[in-house]
């Protein structure tokens, strides 16, 4: 069930009736595990036995772990979750380029294939649950005692399929709380599903058209196309990615809980490594609590440690060639961002404005590879976007007002999402505000396309 | 589990509190006057959802109309009804004033045409039909202007279908940006707008009652049109050409069933568009035409505006425009007095 949905809109409303309507805890978090469970299940039900078994697995490791600290145990944990992605997420990848080396070597080897299924949100609630093992094996945080707490905490719908990736210490306290109705908190919840759903209706579906086309076949564009191509798919996969993490940060307030904010306009960052304290937060947040700092952080191997961590991401991101150049190519910037001398005036507004741009033109060739299915293809997208010899196309004028539009819009939108500033907005504005995303969704609203990092 | 009681879930509105309320209930009773509004006005916003559906909109809140310019963008730029009505009145004051009206849009299709007869067709004053005959006309796909309603299947769809009993749903297009564009002109300037207008700036103008200036030192050699006649010989057509012009000929029957002359005009093209398909293979089709249908064809490709009054290869420009509008008028004014 995917937000932008009028089934999810019709269960969301009596799920959050029943929710307020009692004032009971448990009947609460119960409620919350059994909306979750119908959420996740309604898209392919089989997952939800996977999803269970992960809970089941995780709470008694968890509960093991809190009895007798043992790296045996956290290993267990770690590698149990881990061969379950793996096994949905990367053995065809694996068999596929192990069958293809032993080629190379003269064997011809049939390697058995695992079926073509990725349940929703695999990659999303494994390395929830990683982060939860590693954390009690740490003693940062106490392993959850309730399991229904953890079932909820594991699969709390609005951050079941694409995140953000909260984390047991941020969220499983606020469960053992009794939540009581907040009004700014749903007010603001209110404001973050109408913007997140505008978002990713009237914007992000809107340039996917103009993406998708320039993507399909990248031999036939001029160099235009190809760039105002790239440009729509940069902030349609922002707008994406945005809205949903919106809108699951407000579904969240509705029903009285926090969500850490996922983006903060990360296209005005004027380095690579401002942009990933920028974008997807949570995940460059999870990437260097478990990966970058346990390799050895900043104390030494740092540039392989950066390496490393980056390809990882890429790999996350995707089962492909393509991903890992895509992490591989962020990790090389990093690393030469981080040996990049100092230069004087770099803090000056023109500089920084300068670097911006250049920023965000190195993420967006980067986002070929992320976006292409294969490296091939993306080496054939960036050539079209070589300007010599310069071709032009005209340009859909509607492709050029929306890119300008939203470019604009991003940053005063984003400030009305933190805290409580939109509830402080006067009234008429608050009004003009919302009723601008309900036109906008409704306007564009049929085409439904599925977010991106559903994929993931 | 331990049970946690929230003793006052829904304590006394405190600030925040009234402040959502007052949210909720603006942005509700905002909604509810939209709602409102749309069920109340409810065929213009259904005809701002489609350029056709408007300009069949605006046709019908015309008074009087006694010629009307079907077509496609071509016609839809290069041809002023007030200009033509001037032209007619000029060459034939014993015509009266001939008020008309450009029902021609961007994208029009041989499917769209023949839909639209009856809604563009069949009003008591009309006269005269000009219909444009060009290759867009013919080989554009069709615009549907109504959404195909399937039987819902899935939960999805029986909540879609159930939402189109919000009139805000129902018309959602018009709140696309091409549709509140259109709004203007179905909300306040319609009655005064003769269907060229397709800028905000001439639809005002209009509105206001400034008239585009006649044709200056219009000389009517480089504007005479080849003639196709009802006497015309049989020519033999690929069958996706017969069909085409068996579907003109049974829509020049319709408006002549109602009593409405009808005429085919071929807009002129730029030396730019010198293999246009209205220059040479579409000849044939003309003929055939103008000898199903029994009325005449004036092929406009065989004149020679000058380039000046061209703003690309097939759309005429402010200048071009006039001088075509006052050819066009010439010719409609010979037609009405010989009908």
């Amino acid at each position: 069930m995917i937000f932008n949905s009028l089934t999810f809109l019709a269960l969301l409303l009596p799920s959050l009736g029943l929710y307020w309507i009692t004032s009971s805890q448990s009947v609460r978090l119960g409620w919350l595990l059994v909306a979750s469970l119908v959420f996740y299940g309604y898209h392919h039900w089989p997952s939800v036995f996977l999803l269970l078994f992960t809970i089941g697995f995780n709470f008694a490791l968890g509960r093991l772990q809190s009895r007798r600290r043992s790296t045996g145990l956290l290993v267990a944990a770690v590698a149990g979750n881990l061969t379950v992605l793996g096994w949905f997420k990367y053995a065809a990848f694996l068999a596929e380029n192990v069958v293809a080396l032993l080629a190379m070597l003269g064997w011809s080897v049939e390697i058995p294939r695992p079926p073509a299924l990725l349940p929703l949100g695999i990659s999303f609630f494994t390395f929830q649950v990683v982060a939860y093992q590693i954390d009690v094996h740490r003693g940062e945080v106490p392993a959850e005692t309730s399991l229904a707490r953890f079932a909820v905490f594991k699969c709390f719908f609005p951050q079941l399929i694409a995140g953000p990736i909260v984390q047991a210490r941020e969220f499983l306290p606020q469960l053992r709380e009794a939540v009581t109705f907040d009004a700014a908190r749903f007010h603001r919840g209110i404001w973050l599903v109408l913007a997140g759903a505008a978002l990713k209706v009237g914007v992000a579906d809107v340039l996917a058209q103009f993406a998708d086309e320039a993507f399909r076949d990248p031999a036939r564009l001029t160099t235009t196309a190809a760039w105002t191509g790239l440009y729509a798919y940069a902030f349609q996969l922002y707008a994406d990615f945005w809205g949903y993490s919106t809108m699951a940060v407000g579904l969240a307030a509705l029903f009285g809980l926090v969500l850490p904010l996922n983006f903060d306009t990360p296209y005005r960052s004027a380095s690579l490594q401002e942009f990933w304290r920028r974008w997807h937060i949570t995940l460059s947040g999870w990437f260097r609590n478990y990966v970058y700092i346990p390799l050895g952080g900043n104390r030494h191997r740092r540039d392989l440690n950066l390496l490393t961590t980056m390809t990882l991401a890429g790999l996350w991101h995707g089962a492909g060639w393509n991903f890992v150049l895509w992490g591989l190519g962020h990790g090389l910037w990093l690393v030469a961002e981080r040996h990049a001398p100092s230069l004087p005036g770099r803090d000056r507004r023109w500089v920084r404005v300068v670097r911006t741009v250049l920023v965000f033109h190195g993420v967006c060739l980067l986002w070929v590879f992320f976006r292409t299915p294969t490296p091939e293809m993306a080496w054939e997208y960036l050539a079209r976007l070589w300007p010599h010899p310069w071709t032009t196309s005209r340009i859909p004028s509607s492709l050029s007002q929306w890119l300008v539009l939203f470019a604009l819009v991003q940053w005063p939108l984003a400030r009305t999402l933190e805290g409580n500033r939109f509830a402080e907005l006067p009234l008429k504005v608050q009004w003009l505000l919302a009723l601008a995303c309900l036109l906008l969704i409704l306007a564009y609203a049929g085409a439904r396309v599925d977010f991106i990092y559903f994929n993931f | 589990m331990k049970p946690a009681q929230d003793p006052s879930p829904l304590a006394l509105p405190g600030p925040a509190a009234r402040r959502l309320g007052r949210f909720l209930l603006g942005l509700l009773g905002i909604l509810g006057a939209i709602e409102g509004t749309m069920r109340l006005r409810e065929p213009i916003f259904q005809a701002a959802s489609h350029r056709a559906l408007t300009k069949a909109a605006i046709l019908a809140r015309r008074p009087e109309v006694g010629v009307i310019f079907l077509g496609t963008s071509r016609t839809q730029d290069g041809v002023n009804p007030d200009l033509v009505g001037r032209a007619i009145e000029e060459r034939s004051p014993g015509l009266g004033r001939v008020p008309g009206f450009n029902a021609a849009f961007t994208g029009s299709s041989l499917e769209s045409l023949v839909a639209l007869v009856p809604r563009f067709g069949f009003r008591p004053d009309l006269r005269l039909v000009v219909i444009e005959l060009s290759a867009p006309q013919i080989v554009n796909d069709p615009a549907p202007w109504e959404e195909t309603l399937v039987a819902p299947k899935t939960l999805e769809e029986r909540l879609g279908r159930t939402m189109r009993h919000v009139a805000l749903v129902r018309h959602r297009k018009a709140l696309l940006g091409d549709g509140l564009g259109r709004l203007p002109a179905l909300l306040v300037f319609g009655d005064a707008l003769g269907g060229w207008e397709t800028k905000g700036s001439q639809q005002l103008a209009s509105w206001l009652g400034r008239r585009e200036p006649p044709a200056t030192g219009f000389d009517p050699s480089p504007w005479t049109p080849g003639r196709f006649t009802g006497d015309a010989p049989r020519r033999s057509l690929d069958p996706s050409a017969d069909q085409v012009a068996d579907r003109l000929a049974e829509v020049a029957r319709r408006f002549r069933s109602h009593g409405v002359g009808v005429r085919f005009a071929v807009p002129p093209l730029s030396e730019h568009a010198a293999d246009a398909p209205e220059r040479r293979d579409l000849k044939p089709l003309f003929a055939e035409v103008a000898r199903r249908s029994g009325c005449e064809v004036w092929d406009f490709t065989a004149a020679r505006p000058p380039e000046a009054f061209f703003k690309d290869a097939g759309h005429l420009n402010r200048e071009g425009r006039a001088h075509y509008s006052q050819a066009l008028g010439e010719r409609v004014a010979d037609a009405l007095e010989n009908r």
